[in-house]
């Protein structure tokens, strides 16, 4: 510590462990300097003006890069070194083959199953083999230290993570996560079907990349489906909040408050459909929505009812927006045994008692109705 | 941040490895150096994607070199002295990107608001940061590419010298001008 004592200002800024405190602010420097300032206070003012000048430096040149946006340049950077390296052997033809094996990582792992608070979440991806989804996860993939699961047996597969999140692989299908995830985010690479279960952790969101689309985990727990990469692919959420991007717009927007409005926020029971012709992103309601919570002993057994009460009730249980005149509803009595049905049957009846119609635009529910005073 | 001087184990490890034709450790030091070369490029032209598109040639003239390629002290000096002479080069060749001789640095343009938030998101003394920053403003090009140089990547004064084709007495005598032009505003 001595070495210090003698510093001025000038002294400082140019001094390496000093600027990394300034600049990174880590534990370790964090403590170095503290305890530095208590045994050396004479030095407070000269350190504080040290700092605000390094502080004023570091603000005014920072740039804003994401870590997607260099793994997206370095994959180009090997794809190209491979195909020059191909060229050097052999005169492949420029089509890559997507059915080609995939044996670059290791796939013996070691996990450890983390005790932590474990948040149940299971979503699945289903994809088309051994076509653009194939390719996309490879181009993803390359060149970067990952883990390779594959399931290749007719029954599902189970995995843990590092950070005691599970996979349950579907057969045929593959993943690829590093040992140990970032400090900021989680990222897995998926091709396939798989259902998660991802432990809560609000300061590193999970990430799924898959075909065009980046889900990421911002709540409690979902359910995704992206089916037939071809020609589209779904996301639908089973419980809690997911945002889901284009991944072309996850790797090249900068700004997080644009990159927002650029994504879509799904919640309980909704779904996007992602079209690759058009890369349109539409919501709506999924196709068999689920009780969240599973809480299984939820009974929808009405007698004489307001309408009102109902929806409300359903809305509750599915979580799901149903939009619908409150003061008009309250007039409609409803009587009924709901229990056992899908939310689509039960708003069937529902409408048919009440003489209402209902329908879904932008994975909301609308009721409309003109009351039952008469 | 590993002193340039000392390499690590590991790192001569993957060193040797690129050198030996794994383009897997290849990719493992582009990334390495990848931020610092970008957030370095950047300031000499504002299109992210041309700047990307220099380091990616960069990278690939560094692989096509790597059987001959020494010592892995001086990567970092010699990556962001080949990127500056690059981007030079280039924007030569679209003359509408800059039609004059010497280099321009600057920030990237972040804008007055941006500035400000940061500033609020750190804990110190708003108005000076922002009289500090309207200093920097003030410094002329040369100046600034090194104080950039000096603190973000921490290269000495005899790297600083080379990558920008000055004399090392002249980093030094404008290093220290600067500093006390700063510290003046605070």
């Amino acid at each position: 510590m001595n070495q210090y004592q003698e510093y001025s200002l000038e002294d400082f800024v140019l001094d390496a462990r000093f600027q990394n405190w300034v600049r990174y602010k880590r534990d370790a420097d964090n403590t170095f300097w503290e305890n530095y300032l208590i045994h050396n206070p004479a030095q407070a003012q000269e350190i504080a003006r040290a700092q605000a000048l390094l502080e004023s430096v570091y603000v005014h040149y920072e740039t804003h890069l994401d870590e997607s946006e260099i793994d997206f340049e370095i994959q180009e950077l090997l794809s190209k070194v491979r195909n020059e390296k191909e060229t050097a052997f052999t005169a492949v033809s420029e089509t890559k083959s997507l059915t080609s094996t995939w044996n670059i990582f290791s796939r013996s792992s070691v996990f450890w199953a983390a005790a932590t608070v474990v948040m149940m979440l299971s979503l699945g991806w289903v994809y088309q083999r051994y076509r653009i989804s194939d390719s996309n996860y490879e181009r993803l993939t390359a060149g970067k230290p990952l883990h390779e699961e594959e399931n290749e047996t007719k029954t599902n597969k189970v995995i843990t993570l590092s950070d005691g999140s599970k996979v349950t692989m579907f057969p045929h299908s593959k993943i690829s996560f590093p040992e140990k995830f970032l400090v900021e985010k989680r990222e897995v690479y998926l091709s396939g079907e798989a259902s998660f279960e991802v432990s809560k952790d609000p300061k590193r969101p999970f990430l799924v990349y898959a075909n065009e689309l980046v889900t990421k985990v911002l709540g409690t727990s979902f359910t995704i489906n992206a089916k037939d990469a071809a020609l589209k692919t779904t996301v639908e959420v089973k419980e809690g909040k997911v945002s889901v991007f284009r991944q072309k717009d996850f790797t090249e927007t900068k700004d997080q408050k644009v990159l927002k409005s650029k994504g879509m926020v799904l919640t309980a029971n909704q779904k996007m459909v992602y079209e690759r012709e058009t890369t349109n992103m539409s919501k709506t309601i999924r196709d068999t929505p689920e009780v969240v919570d599973g809480d299984d002993a939820a009974t929808f057994d009405f007698v004489n009812a307001p309408a009102s009460q109902v929806l409300g009730d359903l809305e509750d249980a599915y979580q799901v927006d149903i939009i619908f005149d409150k003061d008009l509803l309250r007039g409609c009595p409803v009587t009924a045994s709901l229990t056992r049905q899908s939310l689509f049957q039960k708003l069937d009846i529902i409408c048919e008692v009440i003489e209402a119609r209902y329908e879904m635009l932008d994975g909301q529910i609308i009721v409309y109705s003109k009351g039952c005073k008469n | 941040m590993p002193s340039p001087t000392e390499p690590n184990t590991d790192e001569s490890e993957l060193w040797n490895a690129f050198r030996a034709g794994d383009d897997i450790a290849f990719g493992k030091i582009a990334r390495q150096y990848y931020r610092s070369l970008f957030s370095y490029g950047v300031k000499f032209s504002r299109d992210r994607e041309f700047v990307k598109d220099c380091i990616q040639d960069l990278f690939l003239e560094l692989w096509a070199k790597r059987e001959t390629i020494g010592d892995t002290g001086f990567v970092k000096f010699y990556l962001l002295k080949s990127l500056r002479r690059k981007i030079h080069r280039e924007s030569l060749k679209q003359p509408w990107l800059s039609d004059e001789d010497d280099m321009d640095f600057e920030s990237e343009n972040l804008g007055e608001n941006s500035i400000e938030q940061q500033i609020i998101e750190i804990e110190t003394n708003e108005a000076m940061l922002k009289m500090l920053n309207q200093q920097i403003n003030l410094l002329t090009k040369r100046q600034q590419e090194i104080i950039y140089l000096r603190f973000f990547e921490n290269l000495d004064n005899e790297s600083i010298a080379q990558v920008m084709s000055i004399s090392k007495q002249s980093v030094a005598n404008l290093l220290y001008r600067t500093i006390q032009e700063l510290k003046d505003k605070l």
